[in-house]
């Protein structure tokens, strides 16, 4: 189901599935490319989590996936403030991130957060810089089809890692930074071509039922 | 093979498939030979980003820009003698 939400930049969409549990959590996706590569795997997990009684909401950051704004306006404490707006909205039991979704759960108000895969805004500024090697110099401002400004980069690169609490962190097994629990899976945010991979969407589910369980009873 | 080399023989055909989403039979069969950017359709500049940064991750290294070049990628054989040297520091 597919809803809107509102901020001070206007209104943007959001995924919502079991709305009808008392306990909701909202997800924050990865960043840019890695978005769409692992929006398959975000749909699988929302959907275990309301086979398991848990509600949750995912929303388009401004400038992303459907949105109307246009990216390369968009600063990047416009993102933290549409996830407060939202986040009011929502009233969420945990704040569960994906990647550089993790760059803006700090400030919201939960019970507890959880992060999977989380990166750091350099090693993402980096992955898109990279993205323009070998590529056209047409337009030096495009990563991977996204007209991001300079400020914007500057900002994401600078971000340092704050650590919310209680916080819980999960990597893939191949990943060898540190984490509370490592899951076996492929890194679908690296995928050429968008995949799948439902083990994983299973194990995840059931590490994030588990912490969401957890901070509800807190 | 030492230990080392085949340790990173065995990591960059678990990144092929993971990235390019070749068949693991596809990627066992590559060889010192075989061809990667310019002969695998799926390794386009955008693939390459994901390639490298994965590697990184996965052998605890960093590839500085200017060591980039095409002959590093031209195939599987120049891409895994440019990681051990790097692994080996």
């Amino acid at each position: 189901m597919s809803n809107t939400y509102s901020w001070r930049g206007g209104d943007e969409l959001y995924l919502r599935h079991g709305v009808k549990y008392p306990v909701q959590i909202i997800l924050i996706e990865p960043l840019f490319e890695e978005a769409n590569r692992c929006r398959r795997l975000l749909a699988s997990v929302m959907r275990g989590l309301a086979a398991n009684g848990i509600g949750s909401a995912l929303p388009n950051l401004p400038g992303t996936g459907e949105s109307l704004a246009n990216i390369h306006d968009v600063l990047f404490s416009d993102w933290h403030e549409a996830l407060s707006a939202f986040s009011e909205m929502v009233n969420p039991v945990v704040i569960a991130s994906l990647r550089g979704g993790a760059l803006l759960d700090d400030g919201l108000a939960a019970n507890g957060y959880w992060r999977f895969a989380p990166e750091t805004g350099a090693r993402i500024v980096r992955d898109l810089k990279r993205t323009q090697l070998g590529g056209s110099d047409d337009d030096p401002q495009l990563y991977a089809g996204h007209p991001i400004s300079d400020d914007f980069l500057n900002v994401l690169q600078m971000i340092p890692p704050i650590p919310p609490a209680p916080l819980r962190t999960v990597r893939l097994e191949s990943d060898a930074g540190e984490a509370d629990a490592k899951i076996a899976g492929s890194p679908l945010w690296r995928r050429a071509e968008p995949g799948d991979d439902p083990e994983l969407a299973a194990a995840l589910v059931a590490d994030l039922t588990d912490w969401v369980t957890q901070c509800a009873a807190r | 093979m030492t230990t080392q080399q085949h340790n990173v023989d065995t990591i960059v055909r678990g990144v092929l498939v993971d990235v390019l989403g070749l068949s693991p039979a596809r990627a066992d069969a590559l060889d010192g030979d075989s061809g990667l950017f310019g002969t695998l359709p799926e390794l386009d500049s955008m693939a390459v980003a994901n390639l490298l940064t994965e590697l990184e991750d996965r052998l605890g290294i960093i590839i500085e820009d200017d060591e980039l070049d095409g002959e590093m990628l031209e195939s599987f054989g120049s891409l895994t003698r440019f990681l051990e040297a790097k692994v080996s520091g």
